[in-house]
């Protein structure tokens, strides 16, 4: 027991035999009042004990303003409610004190309070700048506003057509002190079809100390006086787009953006903006963020802003074809010359492809700062799934882009996308560094059938020239120079395809050459492959490590080897028999 | 060649305790490293550190130590950080770590970098206090922090009055 708790044990016996004072007086309705002030001072006192009675009022008051945090806030910067608003002011007389004392606690206020504490709010908060979240419209709107729009430094409006219809009017006096301003339209309802558009008239053209606008759904007049000395501007889906000339006449009056949001502002058009638009510049840009379509439109008007070299550019949620990756990657080509000092940060750290049936994500090297170049691709991931969208098409599509991506560094793939088969092509070319595969579905025989094709090619190659062909043995007349697809590949993983068992044969020569080529592979994982077998695993085991989980997708596999699920297309095959040698000559040649 | 030798500085605490710890450690504290910057020669007295004893200044020089050559925030810097300061009550898994000591110490520590002026020390404290406090009903933090109420009838009215009016929500 420390001296504190001795002394509160001595308090507490005190306040007891008062208590029992006061209950035995009371009954004879004697000066119960004193009696009971004097318990409450001996509570004040032993308060005056406790640790956190030590801290200064000021810090007392900072950690008040701390526990009632407000939640930070979402994508479009509305934000959440404190939940224990007032319990700190109900504790003890001290905190009571320090807590009404400190007009910061009370100076965020939101549509959702009572409208009495609300008041109280504005009382306890002056002279404090105002935080305003308004989420609704009530007949208080025009009394709230229109006594306290002056104070207000932070206004976040979360509304719908009419609540907006029946709040703008309200909004019409200055707001000298308003640096801060957040209009999101939820919906538009069916009795107010018309857009919420954003007048001139707002604020009565006056608010001096506007720096941050983001307006999501709702449009805004290009005239609007909101519009000067911003550093901080965010246009979100607004119901009626942009012109690119009205966007760019905006940003010309705006050269002190250092934040520029972009979420289908633009109008859709077939004709390219560039013609009528001349550069803008916004030479204190930090960040840029551009979400949505039309990304081809976007990149032809990013094009058009000139600024620092070493902004950010945040893409994100790009909705559109695939199709769009070669003009994105054209676009970070072209701009090369333009970002030509070292890059610090990644310029595209991920991108979304379609996120409707597929992601494309390019992990980028965020160590490289190789002077004038995007970062090198480091690691590639493709997702998606089969179905009737994912068609030869797209496949084609999104394999033509590979050529436009930096992967001269990729470590690392991961995809459930097919591979071209076509003439057992590699997409990626040799993909000089790749260490890694890790692939889903079917696209895994892709994969060894690149690894099988590759070394097939290679040999088929070399009887043309007339030089021998090398065997599991290694002869031959002259050294063979063999260099692999894929040379440094150290890993496959593969989930889920149905083996095909003379593939899975030659897959088991390729890796053997390779291994005796100095080419071999460390690691094989295999996951839910069907039609695989003990015999198959027990082969490659011999020439690299082998994680199989078992599942052969079929109840029997004594003999290790299986009926051939692609008997009916390759009738020739009989992997019971097969010969590695004999097969590669007849394969191949 | 060598690398210079890190100037070493003694400080005294009230119970007598000395500690003599690198300069960049101790710079950590404004109030320290101005005291530094006033005395131009060098002085083998130790610096007398009246408002904290040993074991919470050992605390104390542990988050410097750990903290070392970390950037101070500057002038400019320090209003933007106030306000991002206090939008977040995040704290570091090793802060949460340090600063997870009894009641006692815990307010010894923040009173510490109040008086030494360490501006992240202090906010971890005051974080840390905050975390303690949020979500909790008034008679939770009473308990919490071995507080009694001692409100007037009238203050008792008005508070039952507040809870009537947040009822109303």
């Amino acid at each position: 027991m420390d001296s504190n708790d001795i002394a509160f044990a001595r308090i507490d016996e005190v306040v007891a035999v008062l208590k029992e004072h006061i209950r035995i007086l009371a009954n004879v309705g004697d000066d119960t009042t004193a009696l009971e002030e004097a318990v409450r001072v001996l509570h004040a006192s032993r308060n005056e004990y406790t640790y956190i009675h030590r801290l200064p009022q000021e810090l007392l008051a900072e950690i008040f303003y701390l526990a009632r945090h407000i939640p930070p806030s979402d994508q479009y910067g509305v934000k959440k409610l404190p939940s224990n608003w007032v319990a700190m002011s109900q504790v003890s007389q001290q905190w009571r004190d320090v807590a009404l004392g400190s007009s910061n606690l009370w100076a965020h206020i939101s549509s959702s309070y009572p409208r009495s504490i609300i008041q109280e709010c504005l009382k306890r908060s002056e002279p404090t700048s105002l935080t305003v979240d308004w989420y609704c419209s009530t007949p208080d709107d025009a009394q709230f506003f229109r006594s306290s729009l002056h104070r207000v430094k932070e206004l976040t409006l979360v509304l719908n057509s009419t609540t907006w219809n029946t709040l703008s009017s309200n909004l019409s006096s200055p707001a000298p002190k308003l640096e801060l301003l957040y209009i999101f339209l939820r919906s538009r309802d069916a009795q107010s079809p018309a857009p919420l558009i954003i007048t001139d008239s707002i604020f009565s053209a006056t608010t001096p100390c506007l720096q941050q606008v983001h307006l999501s759904g709702c449009s805004i007049h290009p005239e609007a006086p909101l519009f000067t000395g911003l550093t901080s501007l965010g246009l979100y889906d607004p119901p009626q787009r942009l012109s690119a000339q009205n966007l760019f006449s905006m940003l010309r009056s705006l050269p002190h953006l250092s934040f520029l949001g972009l979420s289908e502002v633009l109008e859709p058009t077939t004709s390219p903006v560039s013609a009528n638009i001349t550069t803008v510049a916004l030479p204190t840009l930090r960040s840029l963020l551009i979400r949505g379509q039309p990304l081809n439109q976007y990149l032809e008007i990013i094009s058009l802003l000139s600024f620092p070299r070493d902004s950010t550019i945040d893409f994100r949620s790009m909705t559109g074809s695939p199709r769009v990756l070669p003009s994105l990657l054209d676009f970070l080509r072209v701009n090369h010359a333009r970002w030509s000092t070292p890059l610090s940060t990644p310029l595209v750290e991920t991108m979304d492809l379609d996120s409707s049936w597929g992601t494309l994500q390019l992990s980028l090297n965020p160590n490289s700062n190789a002077p004038g170049y995007v970062a090198d691709l480091m690691k590639l991931e493709l997702r998606g799934e089969w179905g009737e969208d994912l068609g030869v098409a797209n496949n084609t599509t999104i394999i033509s882009c590979f050529s436009y991506l930096p992967l001269s560094s990729l470590t690392s793939l991961t995809s459930n996308w097919p591979f071209d088969t076509k003439s057992w092509a590699n997409p990626f070319g040799a993909l000089p560094n790749l260490k890694s595969i890790s692939v889903k579905g079917q696209e895994s025989l892709d994969i060894i059938e690149a690894i099988v094709g590759d070394l097939g090619a290679y040999l088929k190659t070399k009887k043309q020239k007339g030089t021998p062909v090398a065997s599991s043995s290694g002869s031959s007349a002259e050294p063979l120079v063999y260099d692999p697809i894929f040379p440094k590949l150290e890993e496959l993983h593969f989930a889920g395809p149905t083996f095909c068992p003379w593939l899975s044969d030659n897959f088991v020569t390729a890796l053997r050459v390779r291994k005796e080529k100095g080419k071999g592979l460390s690691l094989l994982e295999v996951k839910r492959c069907e039609f695989t077998s003990r015999r198959v695993m027990a082969e490659l085991s011999e020439v690299l490590e082998v994680k199989w989980d078992g599942f052969t997708g079929r109840d029997d596999d004594d003999d290790g080897d299986s009926d051939d699920p692609y008997e009916e297309y390759e009738p020739d095959d009989d992997p019971a028999d097969f010969d590695s040698q004999e097969f590669m000559e007849e394969y191949f040649y | 060649m060598a690398a210079p030798a890190t100037q070493q500085i003694k400080i005294r605490c009230n119970d007598e305790k000395e500690f003599t710890v690198d300069r960049d450690v101790l710079e950590r504290s404004v109030l320290i490293k101005n005291m530094l910057e006033d005395v131009t020669e060098q002085q083998d007295a130790p610096i007398p550190l009246p408002n904290v004893s040993g074991p919470v200044m050992a605390k104390v020089l542990e988050y410097c130590t750990h903290h070392r050559g970390e950037p101070l925030p500057s002038a400019d810097t320090e209003q933007s950080q106030d306000e991002t300061r206090k939008r977040t009550t995040d704290i570091s898994e090793w802060d949460q770590k340090f600063i997870t000591v009894d009641q006692e110490m815990l307010f010894e520590i923040i009173l510490a970098a109040n008086y030494l002026d360490i501006k992240s020390l202090l906010d971890v404290g005051c974080k840390t206090v905050a975390n303690m406090i949020k979500g909790k009903t008034p008679e939770e933090i009473r308990k919490l922090f071995n507080i009694v109420n001692d409100f007037t009838p009238e203050e008792e009215a008005q508070i039952k009055k507040e809870n009537e009016w947040a009822e109303d929500r």
